[in-house]
């Protein structure tokens, strides 16, 4: 044994070293693959360029097959009538109900990913999309691991377009103007810059709707409980989500917050005067109007002196609904809830 | 105190001891040899189940080809299909070359430390590096790159995971000496406050960006390109060339101080080396996969009981073995779950705990003969 190790290891060493080398040298070589596309003909309108996140974004023809993603840019995409061109989306896990008129359009698209990130990189660019709508940097940066990056998908030919420039997910940055603005950059893009003045019309004429019924209605001060028992999960005043109701005439009983867990005491002490309780995953079950009785129940035991819970106003209410067309539909949605009167 | 003289390269005489009974019979050297070489094979063909098989089916016949284009440009053809050769070459070659070198990196580095801390509870990860590395990469993921001084994501763990460490090192020396005992108590101490700080950022983040998190604290290779294989690998080799040069003083450190001193190891000096080499080593694997855990736990107690402790012996199986386990593990990882890809750690744990189980039932009768 005293003979034989030092021998063994060199035999060892001497076969790792050439594992590296063969390491290396195969590393070396990995360096400079590239994929070139051929030119493409000059479209009527076309080379587009646009400006995003930061990225020069040209096209000289309109993508062709497009993964489109989480949920609410997947609507963004689709209410500009380009599903046809959708090759693939996220699994839209928690299912809200779809926007009306979109059904037939989103079940057509394959669902490639079942989280709300795109798929891992291998079956991404099998998939063999040329363009990826992103719906923040997450959807490419180091978020998930097993994400293609963009430098892979630049060389797999896929041109990708984010939506919320922010770092994460619903901070300061993003607000109407954001769906706004990747509304007028994806008609650009795709050659269908009318529809989306038509879509963004559409949106802004709801919410001019919704806040001319409420404008003469007292502000309901509310709190949107997402879930828990001790502490309770809130969303604050500060997410683009609960930032957007108080278009509807309800005021964020955390202005300070986004999202949070905060005590049941500090809850009691609020002045509530509704709660606007998002559902939880089973409870849609296809529905319209989600099931939020536990909730409720819940909410009354712990809170019985909270103006909320004497009255009864338990609101249920979608927010997760990001940058999408959605956003005005639920506006609306939750205004007619919050002020049953001034839609009468 | 198990370690029979035999290990410490003495006396031949005194192998057939009876504490080294249910020890496995050293092996004669050219059954070694052809361990070695069978456990090499062993590797191979874990890099090229991994090259070949993936969540999107290629055959077998354009990965050859794709492969070798690459490696002797000009002999064979350039792939017709782009997408395949992105595949083949960009995403899955160099994610099963990063595994089989952390496996190995993981492995050796577990054996150096349970004997530098003469603990068989310690892992690479003992320092706290894991948990830093967490709460360098956590605070890159949820404050956003250019809040942490612009660092990436790697850089960010790789940042923690040195910090961690110099703090339990400076935690565990006194007058100028480092006990194995204080070093695992300033690991275990500082690892709860990092774990404290990433789990309040944590809290604090978007439901969303909470999934990408989680895939890091439990391990992933899934973001390996060919920029992150080179340093690891060179890192590896200089880590386990230099464990070799010193194996006969870590042979001598797991048979107890005193037997150290006496046959001539200024063991502080070599204890500190030690744990500046291993977690140099492990701050370079964890930045590019996260904290896999159980990896760097159970193949060192795996090959110590095929091949009993002589770190010249140890090593290098430890080295091969990880480096197979890891790419098997990772080939799990991506295709058990498709279209989803799981975190390495819920893999190792689920096919490696039952094992590391039945491993330790086999050993009861005998001794505590995991170890030493």
């Amino acid at each position: 044994m005293t003979r034989s190790g030092p021998r063994a290891w060199r035999v060892w060493l001497s076969g790792v070293c050439l594992f590296v080398v063969a390491c290396t040298v195969v590393a070396a070589c990995g360096g400079d693959v590239s994929t070139d596309e051929p030119p493409q003909s000059g479209e009527a309108g076309y080379p587009v360029t646009i400006e995003n996140c930061g990225r020069t974004l040209t096209f000289d023809r309109a993508p062709e097959r497009a993964y489109i993603g989480y949920q609410p840019v997947a609507e963004l995409f689709v209410s500009l009538g380009l599903a046809d061109r959708a090759i693939g989306r996220t699994i839209f896990e928690v299912d809200p109900p779809l926007i009306p008129g979109q059904e037939a359009d989103m079940k057509r698209v394959p669902v490639l990913s079942e989280t709300s990130f795109p798929p891992p990189r291998e079956q991404l660019i099998a998939a063999r999309p040329d363009f990826l709508l992103a719906y923040f940097k997450g959807d490419y940066t180091d978020g998930v691991p097993g994400l293609a990056t963009l430098d892979q998908l630049d060389a797999a030919g896929v041109d990708v377009y984010t939506v919320d420039c922010g770092d994460g997910i619903g901070g300061e940055e993003s607000t109407f103007e954001t769906t706004y603005q990747a509304l007028r950059d994806l008609g650009k893009i795709f050659g269908v810059g009318e529809r989306a003045e038509q879509v963004i019309k559409t949106i802004q004429d709801q919410i001019a709707m919704v806040q001319q019924k409420v404008a003469g209605e007292p502000a309901v001060k509310v709190l949107i409980y997402t879930g828990g028992e001790g502490p309770l999960q809130v969303v604050g005043g500060k997410h683009i989500d609960a930032r957007s109701i108080a278009l509807a005439g309800a005021e964020n009983v955390l202005p300070d917050e986004t999202y949070t867990s905060v005590p049941l005491e500090k809850v009691a002490s609020l002045d509530v005067e509704a709660f606007v309780i998002m559902p939880d995953l089973a409870a849609f079950q296809g529905n319209e109007t989600p099931d939020v009785s536990k909730q409720s129940e819940f909410l009354t035991k712990a809170f019985p002196n909270l103006t909320a819970v004497k009255e009864r106003r338990f609101v249920p209410h979608y927010l997760y609904t990001g940058l999408s067309p959605r956003q005005s539909l639920d506006l609306e949605g939750l205004a007619r809830q919050l002020h049953p009167d001034a839609f009468q | 105190m198990a370690v029979a003289p035999s290990r410490v390269g003495r006396t031949r005489s005194s192998r057939s001891r009876p504490g080294a009974r249910r020890r496995a019979r050293p092996l004669s050297g050219s059954a070694f040899s052809l361990l070695l070489a069978g456990l090499s094979a062993a590797v191979l063909f874990s890099l090229l189940l991994a090259t070949s098989l993936g969540p999107v089916t290629i055959p077998l016949s354009e990965t050859g080809r794709i492969v070798l284009h690459h490696v002797v440009p000009g002999v064979v053809a350039v792939p017709q299909d782009p997408v395949g050769d992105q595949i083949i070459w960009e995403f899955r070659l160099p994610r099963a070359l990063l595994g089989a070198v952390v496996g190995a990196g993981l492995a050796v580095v577990g054996v150096a430390l349970q004997a530098a801390v003469r603990n068989p509870l310690a892992d690479p990860y003992l320092l706290g590096v894991s948990s830093g590395a967490s709460l360098g990469a956590v605070s890159v993921l949820v404050l956003g790159s250019s809040a942490v001084g612009g660092l990436s994501l790697s850089a960010g763990a790789f940042a923690g995971a040195l910090l961690a460490m110099a703090l339990v090192y400076l935690l565990a020396r006194r007058r100028s000496r480092v006990t194995p005992l204080r070093l695992v108590l300033a690991g275990v101490a500082l690892a709860y406050l990092f774990q404290a700080l990433y789990s309040f950022l944590l809290i604090k983040s978007d439901p969303r960006s909470t999934v990408g998190i989680l895939f890091w604290l439990l391990g992933s290779l899934g973001s390996a390109e060919w920029s992150d294989v080179q340093l690891p690998a060179g890192a590896l080799v200089l880590g386990i060339g230099y464990l070799l040069l010193q194996a006969r003083s870590l042979n001598s450190l797991l048979a107890g101080d005193e037997t150290a001193v006496s046959l001539g190891v200024n063991i502080n000096r070599f204890r500190v080396q030690l744990l500046v080499v291993t977690s140099l080593l492990v701050g370079v694997m964890v930045a590019v996969s996260g904290a896999i855990a159980f990896v760097g736990l159970i193949i060192p107690h795996m090959c110590r009981s095929a091949v009993g402790s002589d770190h010249r012996r140890l090593l290098p199986v430890a080295a091969l073995v990880g480096a197979a386990f890891l790419v098997l593990v990772d080939l799990a990882a991506r295709t058990v779950d498709e279209p989803s890809e799981l975190p390495l750690t819920i893999v190792t744990a689920i096919f490696g705990v039952p094992f590391f189980i039945w491993l330790l039932r086999r050993h009861d009768r005998g001794r505590e003969a995991m170890f030493g």
